[in-house]
């Protein structure tokens, strides 16, 4: 049986004097086989001709058993094997959530009103789908799936203006690890819109990636020998073309010797420098000084004393005046720590041998901090190579082997150089050329955000103010955040809650049961605990209701080997 | 356009109290006893076979558990009766009874029960001094389907499907005689039902029908009835009445001592002997005996998870010696094997109910109007 406009009816809608039909939600009940799926979209029959949309919520299945005893007694008394002529009368009843009404009546549905499996049409009015400005696609939808002869795939796009701004920036995307589910949805998401930018040309953007781990996004832009049939399907249904990443850099922290600290393959290292698109990064004390709060984020400083060195050194008073390498920055360091030492009035000599202790061990021990950068071995500054960056480009910054101090030092200098080059900061030294070529948006794109942006992160650490700062004003000013963690209950809330869109990828019924999630309707919780790879849940201010979607696998090469 | 009352009052020109509107139910609910024998019943034997005690059929059932069940139809009568005014004739005053009835058969198939036939009517019972000029049945008859159009005609809030006189004897409760007379209905809206089963042959040698309660239904003395007794008699050839309460003491043994000890002591899977039953009140013979379904230390009392099965006997030779022994077997096996499931905790009664008929007597309740929004209608 289907209704007029053609969906199957599956039951009618009960309102009781104990679960009534509201504003936001309503129940249906259907036969006990009917395969219904939370986020399967329903369609109601309502008042004035309309058609009130609903999504499923929670499914539950009932008997007019009274209790445990009475199924008990129902086998002969706890007879195992005994049998019965008639079934238990049992149907399933359904809460959806009203999401939406093609005339906008929100009044409640009525008791007794059809309820049916939605068109693609009502599927997208129902999740606003439709008609959506500057479409990207974001994934792939499948529904009712387990009713016979209705599954219906369709891709969803996005208005690409909430994801990379101007009307609503930043991702966050969170998720146990291991699942193929945060990177590599990023990753598609990523794709679909350097795609998208390099069709339509509408906006001006450029992406830096930041690997953290292995070789995960060294080779992002060789095409993937991993693609199976399905996902050939996915990528044609969804307009997309089978291209990797185009326009790629890869940067990796210098080593020892004129090697790189990094995981990549040598042979690959190779290809890429000889192309021109590897780089080895270094960072000098003349140029880069101004980072070197960046050591600090995970310190304590709660008498500013740290923070007071640092600028001291800046601001190049004496001794430092005459300072202008690293090494020298060190020697001076503790000439300013040894006992009846220069030292100065304000910061005692305690605070600049803590100070020392810390510098040094990173200064020290890494080899990216050299103050000669030969630009015909590969080595560039990355600050200079940001500047550069034009629409399209896509950096990908290698910080897997750094140990967590430098990898936040790294970060936290990318996302400084960039605030700066969209502050106009670098516009005195740059050309009219160049400055015409700064990218409208620059995408972000940082894994373990955890480690930057933690709840117990201290409040006066650097990389903190500069992750807050761009979560805060970053639309504007056309930065935008994409950041993964395992636990999105574990972040700054102000990073998460200016992110415009939200992905929930599988992760455990502890994370599930945090405030962060109490929005999310229990059986979703309970589903984000079940969710296989390449499925995901994703929250966009353009669709009306969470979406459980698919991706495809990436098109990139992705290097999962052992070291 | 007004109510029905004043509609009422309309037709019949006198005028009715106001009166505190109610359900009858509860206050009157001992008053229609299904099991009214009062005749020692167990003396003849009803079945073809002569033992002695009780009878097991365990291997039977067991053996009927891996075919198709025989009772596939399930019927069930209900009423809910309200007082809805007072109305005076002379210096006596009647009250007018009001009473929605439903009778419903429910069929299984592939273990799944569903609703085959459904009837609901609403009916209103008034005092047969309404109709003195009316002579005979025939009279009454055509005054009470008048006074239902009149009715149906001068208001439009309700449909009444039937108007029926009660007796008003002195020093009788007028209540329960009108209740009483909705009680008759229903049973005569079964019967038809019955009949409509037949016809379309719904009922039949694959398709047998289980009434809830007794198949003793009140001698018409009127030929002309259509449910008179002999027209219908061969529609039950495949109907089995299975009442849940009766009174065990009205079970007379041979010696004239009771059964009720029998009854009680009955093992699962133990029926008693059929036995023949005739009264005056009643027309026909039936075959009576007692099945145990479920273990007495189980539940409340010596009775429960007992039923009364009753079954109409048709043929000549039924009449005659009663049922075969193995038919009576089959049904008792057949009724062993719809024991389960239960509807404990949802019905008192459940030990003594089938869960087939309990969920065709659900069905009918989940019809019925909301007694509330039923009571304002008149």
């Amino acid at each position: 049986m289907s209704t007029e406009q053609g969906g199957k009816v599956i039951g009618r809608v009960a309102a009781l004097e104990k679960c009534p039909t509201t504003i936001d939600s309503f129940c249906f009940w259907t036969d006990k086989n009917t395969l219904l799926n939370p986020f399967d979209v329903v369609v109601v029959d309502h008042v004035n001709g309309s058609k009130t949309f609903g999504v499923v919520e929670e499914i539950s299945h009932i008997t007019d058993s009274e209790s445990f005893l009475s199924e008990f007694f129902s086998n002969d008394f706890g007879n195992i094997d005994s049998s019965s002529l008639t079934d238990r009368v049992g149907m399933n009843y359904v809460s959806a959530k009203v999401v939406g009404n093609t005339k906008n009546i929100f009044i409640p549905v009525h008791n007794g009103a059809k309820v049916s499996l939605g068109t693609k049409k009502d599927i997208r009015d129902a999740l606003g789908l439709n008609d959506i400005k500057n479409p990207v696609v974001c994934g792939y939808l499948e529904m009712y799936t387990g009713v016979e002869d209705a599954k219906i795939d369709l891709p969803v796009y996005v208005n690409s203006d909430f994801i990379i701004g101007p009307e609503g920036a930043h991702l966050n995307i969170s998720g146990i690890s291991g699942l193929a589910t945060k990177t590599s949805y990023v990753m598609f998401l990523l794709n679909a819109l350097q795609q998208k930018s390099m069709q339509d040309r509408k906006q001006k953007v450029a992406y830096i990636l930041m690997n953290v781990k292995g070789r995960d996004l060294l080779s992002i832009d060789e095409g993937s020998n991993k693609l199976n049939r399905a996902d050939h399907a996915m990528y044609k249904s969804m307009g997309l073309g089978e291209v990797p990443f185009r326009n790629v850099k890869y940067f990796y922290p210098y080593g020892e010797r004129g090697t790189v600290k990094s995981y990549v393959r040598p042979e690959v290292l190779e290809r890429q420098l000889q192309s021109g698109q590897g780089k080895k990064f270094k960072y000098t004390f003349n140029d880069d000084n101004e980072c070197l709060d960046l050591l600090f984020s995970n310190i304590e400083d709660p008498n500013q004393t740290i923070e007071s060195i640092i600028n001291y050194i800046i601001s190049k008073q004496h001794p430092f005046d005459s300072v202008d390498s690293w090494e020298s920055m060190l020697r001076e360091v503790q000439s300013m720590g040894e006992k009846g030492g220069s030292g100065n009035k304000e910061i005692s000599v305690m605070s600049w041998r803590k100070f020392k202790r810390i510098v040094r061990k990173s200064i020290e021990t890494d080899k990216m901090f050299n103050d000669v950068v030969d630009a015909s071995k590969n080595e560039v500054r990355l600050e200079d190579e940001i500047k550069n960056l034009k629409a399209d480009d896509v950096f990908v910054v290698d910080i897997a082997k750094q140990d967590e101090n430098m990898q936040a030092f790294v970060f936290g200098s990318v996302m400084q150089a960039v605030t700066k080059l969209k502050l106009g900061e670098f516009d005195e030294d740059m050309t009219a050329e160049q400055r015409a070529n700064i990218p409208d948006r620059i995408v972000i794109f940082v894994d373990e955000l955890n480690k930057y942006a933690s709840a117990d992160a201290p409040k006066s650490s650097p990389i903190l103010r500069l992750l807050l700062d761009i979560a805060e004003r970053g639309r504007s000013l056309g930065i935008v955040l994409f950041s993964a963690e395992q636990f999105k209950s574990a972040i700054h809330k102000r990073v998460t809650g200016n992110c415009s869109t939200h992905v929930y990828g599988r992760t455990n019924s502890i994370e599930v049961s945090d405030k962060t999630y109490s929005f999310v309707p229990s059986t979703y919780k309970n589903m984000m605990t079940r969710l296989q790879q390449g499925q995901c849940i994703i929250q966009n201010p353009v669709f009306n209701s969470l979406l459980k979607i698919k991706f495809p696998n990436p098109l990139y090469h992705q290097d999962k080997g052992e070291n | 356009m007004g109510n029905v009352i004043k509609a009422l009052e309309q037709e019949t020109g006198k005028t009715c109290f106001d009166t505190y509107r109610r359900c009858l139910d509860h206050e009157r609910a001992s008053l229609i006893e299904y099991d009214e024998f009062s005749h020692q019943f167990m003396k003849e034997q009803g079945e073809t076979e002569r033992f002695s005690g009780v009878r097991d059929i365990r291997q039977i059932a067991i053996d009927w558990q891996a075919r198709q069940p025989a009772f596939r139809l399930f019927m069930d009568g209900s009423r809910r009766t309200y007082k809805i005014a007072d109305m005076p004739i002379g210096s006596q005053v009647f009250p007018i009874i009001a009473g929605q009835v439903g009778v419903a058969v429910c069929k299984r198939e592939n273990r799944v029960l569903s609703p085959c036939r459904f009837t609901l009517h609403v009916v209103l019972a008034v005092p047969d001094k309404l109709d003195t000029e009316g002579k005979n049945e025939k009279q009454h008859r055509a005054f009470l389907v008048n006074l239902a159009q009149k009715l149906n005609l001068n208001q439009s809030r309700v449909k009444i499907d039937a108007v029926l006189l009660y007796p008003t004897r002195a020093n009788e409760n007028f209540e329960d005689k009108g209740i009483a007379r909705i009680q008759e209905y229903m049973i005569e809206q079964e019967k038809e039902m019955v009949q409509s089963l037949v016809q379309a042959h719904l009922i039949n040698d694959r398709s047998w029908l289980i009434k809830d309660g007794s198949l003793e239904y009140n001698r018409i003395s009127d030929q002309n009835d259509p449910f008179v007794f002999n027209r219908i008699r061969s529609n039950y050839k495949r109907v089995v009445g299975v009442s849940k309460s009766f009174n065990p003491e009205l079970a007379k043994l041979k010696n004239g001592r009771s059964a009720a000890g029998v009854i009680a002591k009955l093992q699962p899977f133990e029926r008693t002997p059929a036995a023949m039953y005739r009264t005056e009140r009643v027309d026909g013979k039936f075959a009576v005996w007692y099945v145990r379904l479920r273990e007495a230390r189980k539940t409340r009392g010596p009775f429960d998870g007992i039923v009364k099965v009753e079954k109409i006997l048709v043929s000549a030779d039924e009449l005659e010696y009663g049922l075969e022994t193995s038919e009576v077997d089959n049904i008792s096996a057949w009724l062993m094997n719809e024991r389960n499931p239960v509807c404990y905790g949802k019905d008192d009664r459940w030990a003594n109910h089938l869960y087939p008929v309990y969920l065709t007597e659900t069905f009918i309740k989940s019809k019925y109007r909301g007694n509330i929004h039923f009571i304002n209608l008149f």
